[in-house]
């Protein structure tokens, strides 16, 4: 018995090894780390760094920046994270159909993931700043005539517009695996006993595709949370920093107001609060998961 | 549930099989591109760190004269805008010493340096701020008060990077900036005289919105033209720059009681309204920068780092510039000439006097690099600022030979705060806030900084 | 199974992802027409296509990126990432799930937890853990640095589809003699085909366009990937955009190429593996 139990935990082992080592190299150690620069003042260039304790966390809480940039990565995540799935499944289910475009279409859904961030900005940059004025000049409508990028409301609009054009083809994937893998003769038997498209699709499809939801659900919230590149190259964090995402303004905290332990007090806040986030969404939707 | 509960299907054996192959394709795949990595790897060591490819290094290597210690220098340089300029340099000086290898490296911004310097493989050398920058650095800086180009060094250069009589720094350019005007626009409406008073300039706004010209695009999306450039005026037109700075620092006084502290205002005001209105706040530097060439802007407001981009597009546009004024005095309007930045040496690199010797070389052919090749007014008194430079950069040197010139405020902010000012006077702009609001943010702000 | 009106309706339906699909190609086509366009026409118009559409840019950067080798470097640590990824967290995954119990739990969760760090939280430490181990300036260490970050959300993906993959398999090639090894690669992986899929194009394309790794780690120019090399057409007070546009259609030929071939992969593992007795 024991020769038996001595081969599973080595297989254990060595399956499980590689990702735990890497995870805790790469991952855990940089973390502590920067969980112990928080605790300092370390300005990002100096050698020394004396030990502040909380006085960071502590000045965060009071910093209106940093409450507003909060207010706006919560906005912000609930927005995209709901277009990402919404869009995402019905692309996936549009794509499905098999249409004679269902090739190209699923291609040009995937494709601005593509991208290069730096790109989208400057790309959407000049969409929203030039073309929205023109088509609105064309058509009549006003509110298109104004530069979105110099409010703050359309701001937000522009920047999850085009998180969402940018990011939607990835969820349209996994979202089309998971429609793909619902077994053929379950719909059909669906269909023969009489339920119409709708039910089969609410009976049938999403208590199947549940785990999809999940991780999509998952993923999205966590993609929000950490946008970074369209605030730096579309929007700059502004107008007069109404779209600095939580990781831009940690990023600007650490590299440019020579502020870096504080931007780790601000990081290891950030990461407590979404893993608390995640971690209920998580366990919620694992549950209401069907177990076959 | 994925699609079977039977096992060992006949057709799934054939799709295994398939699969077997594409991964056996992918994986000879992988290897190949894996050996053909390593392969590079294997070119890349001290004698390839050249940023323009191996040739050159690797021929330095076999003609290393005897008895000459090789040395690697690392350099993070001036910005990408000049990358080609900055990289034929360096080869040149590898050519002439081929001992040496340098490893150039071009910044976005300081992260690189920062990341650098803090995973303790700093550069040998690397550009920083004057003022501040050199504070902020200075454990790390060698003393350069020694090197034989120091006494060359144009007298308004000299005093950002000396701390306690100590000298730190290469100056990298005499820079200039105000408004830049379109000639041929200005003529068109009438105007015959550069404004050197705020009134003459709201005339001249004036007359160019009777020509039906549209006088600005001011690209307050960025932080830099409004939050940087022309936030320094106020500090730049104090009698003592300094001393008024180090008052606010030390809270004997607030930006507010700034002399030209409305005078700003009010150019800025002019910019807006004879410009995009509350909607600079949403106008990009490309857009300004091409409305410009293309002629539908009379005046914008940079210094010679624009002449290139708009050239390229437009090379018929003639152009000048003119100092921005904030009172209606007309002698006290000058133009801020300063050196921003300089090269300074990491005093903990391992080949310190190679760093120093490379910066010697830099001097003494300044006038084929600083000036021929990157198109920069130099900071030396040996070295001339001639008429390819552009118009933008004459008129610069013109105002620095009348000594008409008040020196750049930014550097002295409080550390990193540079970018956070713009942010009330975007606000301001956009019709948010007032004058008064702008200011006590601002002075806020200031607070916060000035504290660490 | 015919239903009156299909037919318009799968009409309009093609219509609308077309105009949809055109809309999302749209800032692509800037892209590809204004990578022709000298700057000068670029500048004035950003929508048109171009007077005389030339290929001077595209040779311009091919030779600024020195594109054969970039394209190597970049290939080279996109394929040794993923593959990795997909090795080490498939097996992780396997095993926290056939053999669930406290210390599985713990790590899992922990690993799921770390998917919500941003890059730029342990950016610097992250270099200063690469010096010690002496992985700076060689794609290995990138290659590592990439597996170590992508990890947890391919392990949380697998986790996920392995649950659902009934044990009856594995016990069954289990009695016919076959070992843990031998179960997990010849049963359990194939049968993950549209995660692996899935993870592999994502992971592929994340590391691809990456560009803040390599720019923290690597020194020298012939380790440079695509968009570290392609980092010096855009600069704060002059940007070359038609450069870097023409910079991005080359960058990008190969994703694109690779998805495409990927997609008919997706679809054949998916139909083999869902065709039942």
């Amino acid at each position: 018995m024991n020769g038996t139990k001595m081969k599973r935990a080595l297989t254990y082992l060595a399956f499980v090894s590689p990702a735990a080592a890497l995870f805790a190299v790469f991952i855990v150690l940089p973390f502590v780390r920067a969980f112990l620069y928080s605790f300092q003042d370390w300005d990002g260039i100096g050698r020394e760094m004396a030990w502040v304790g909380p006085a960071n966390y502590l000045r965060a809480f009071e910093e209106t920046a940093f409450r507003a940039s909060v207010w706006f990565t919560a906005r912000f995540v609930a927005v995209t994270a709901v277009l990402l799935n919404v869009l995402g499944l019905l692309l996936a289910l549009a794509v499905n159909v098999k249409l004679k475009t269902g090739h190209f279409a699923r291609t040009a859904f995937f494709l601005p993931t593509v991208i290069v961030p730096v790109l989208v900005g400057y790309l959407w940059g000049f969409i929203i700043v030039q073309l929205l004025p023109d088509i609105g000049e064309w058509t009549g409508i006003r509110i298109l005539q104004k530069n979105w990028l110099s409010l703050p409301d359309y701001a937000f609009i522009s920047i999850a517009a085009v998180f969402v054009w940018q990011h939607v083809g990835y969820y349209m994937v996994i979202y089309l695996a998971a429609l793909q893998g619902v077994p053929r003769d379950l719909l059909e038997a669906a269909a023969m006993d009489g339920a119409g498209r709708w039910g089969t699709f609410r009976s049938v499809v999403i208590p199947l595709i549940r785990p999809a939801v999940t991780v999509c659900t998952f993923l999205a919230v966590a993609a929000g949370f950490k946008s970074f590149d369209l605030n730096y190259s579309l929007t700059q964090g502004g107008p007069f920093g109404t779209t600095e995402s939580l990781t831009l303004q940690i990023y600007k905290d650490a590299f440019q107001r020579n502020l870096f332990s504080y931007a780790s007090a601000k990081a290891i806040l950030f990461f407590a609060a979404l893993s608390a986030v995640t971690l209920i969404q998580v366990a919620y939707m694992k549950r209401k998961e069907v177990q076959l | 549930m994925w699609g079977e509960t039977s096992g060992f299907h006949p057709e799934w054996g054939k799709a295994v099989m398939k699969k077997k192959a594409i991964v056996w394709a992918g994986a000879a795949a992988l290897i190949l591109s894996l050996l053909a990595g390593c392969a590079g790897r294997q070119d890349s060591g001290p004698s390839a760190g050249t940023s323009t490819g191996t040739a050159g290094g690797s021929a330095a290597q076999s003609a290393a004269p005897q008895g000459r210690e090789k040395a690697e220098i690392k350099i993070i340089g001036i910005g990408v805008e000049i990358a080609e300029q900055q990289k034929a340099m360096v080869e040149d000086y590898m050519r002439e010493h081929p001992h040496v290898t340098v490893q150039l490296d071009l910044p976005h911004d300081d992260t690189l340096l920062k990341t650098r310097f803090a995973s303790g493989e700093g550069p040998d050398i690397f550009v920083v701020p004057g003022y501040n920058g050199i504070a902020n650095w200075l454990e790390y800086l060698a003393d350069l008060s020694n090197e034989p180009w120091m006494s060359k060094v144009a007298p308004l250069a000299v005093p950002g990077m000396t701390v306690d009589g100590k000298k730190y720094g290469f100056p990298t350019a005499v820079v200039g900036y105000g408004f830049i005007y379109n000639k041929q626009l200005f003529a068109k409406a009438g105007i015959e005289k550069v404004p050197s008073t705020l009134t003459e300039l709201r005339e001249a706004n004036e007359k160019l919105k009777a020509a039906g010209i549209q006088s600005y695009a001011e690209p307050y999306k960025e932080w830099w033209p409004l939050g940087q450039h022309l936030f320094s005026l106020p500090f730049a037109y104090e009698e003592d720059m300094k001393a008024s700075i180090d008052k606010i620092n030390r809270g004997e006084m607030e930006v507010k009681d700034l002399a030209k502290i409305q005078g700003f205002f009010d150019v800025l005001d002019m910019t807006v309204e004879y410009g995009k209105g509350k909607e600079s706040v949403g106008v990009a530097y490309n857009d300004q920068l091409m409305a410009f060439a293309a002629g539908e802007v009379a005046m914008i407001q940079h210094g010679p780092w624009v002449y290139d981009p708009i050239i390229k597009i437009n090379p018929d546009i003639e152009m000048d510039v003119f100092a921005i004024p904030l009172s209606d005095d007309p002698s006290e309007t000058r133009m801020p000439v300063d050196v921003p930045t300089y090269y300074v040496v990491n005093k903990n690199s391992k080949y310190l006097d190679e760093a120093k010797k490379f910066l010697t070389w830099f001097h003494e052919n300044g006038q084929k690099y600083i000036v021929g090749s990157y198109r920069y007014i130099p900071g030396f008194t040996d070295l001339e600022a001639t008429p390819e430079l552009g118009p933008i950069a004459e008129g610069v040197f013109r105002y620095q030979k009348e000594n008409k010139t008040i020196p750049w405020a930014y550097t002295l902010w409080p550390a990193g705060s540079s970018q956070e000012f713009v942010k009330p006077l975007q606000s301001y702009v956009a019709g948010m806030i007032d004058r008064d609001a702008a200011l006590d943010e601002i002075q806020k702000i200031w607070n916060i900084y000035a504290q660490r | 199974m015919t239903r009156s009106g299909c037919g318009i309706g799968k009409g309009l339906l093609e219509a609308g992802l077309i105009a949809l699909a055109l809309l999302f190609l749209f800032p692509f086509y800037l892209t590809l027409v204004n990578g022709m366009k000298p700057y000068d026409e670029m500048a004035r118009s950003l929508l048109a296509f171009p007077r005389a559409p030339e290929l001077k840019n595209f040779a311009a950067v091919w030779e600024k990126l020195n594109y054969p080798r970039s394209f190597l470097n970049s290939l080279s640590v996109t394929a040794a990432s993923v593959a990795g990824i997909l090795l080490a967290s498939a097996a992780c995954a396997y095993q926290l799930v056939r053999r669930p119990g406290r210390i599985s739990s713990a790590i899992f969760y922990s690993i799921l937890a770390s998917m919500i760090i941003p890059f730029q939280t342990v950016m610097v430490p992250l270099v200063v853990v690469a010096k010690e181990l002496g992985l700076v300036d060689t794609l290995h260490g990138v290659i590592l640095i990439y597996c170590g970050f992508s990890l947890p959300m391919a392990v949380f993906l697998y986790h996920g589809f392995i649950k659902a993959i009934p044990r009856e398999l594995e016990e069954a090639a289990h009695i016919d003699g076959s070992g843990t090894f031998g179960t997990f690669f010849r049963i359990v992986f194939p049968l993950l085909k549209p995660v692996t899929a899935s993870v592999a194009v994502i992971n592929a394309l994340g590391i691809w366009n990456d560009f803040m790794v390599p720019l923290l780690m690597i020194r020298s120019e012939s380790l440079r990937t695509i968009p570290l090399a392609s980092s010096i057409f855009y600069g704060v007070y002059k940007s070359d955009w038609n450069l870097a546009m023409a910079a991005l259609t080359l960058g990008m030929l190969p994703v694109v190429v690779f998805f495409l071939f990927m997609q008919r992969f997706i679809v054949q593992g998916i139909v083999a593996g869902a065709v039942k007795t």
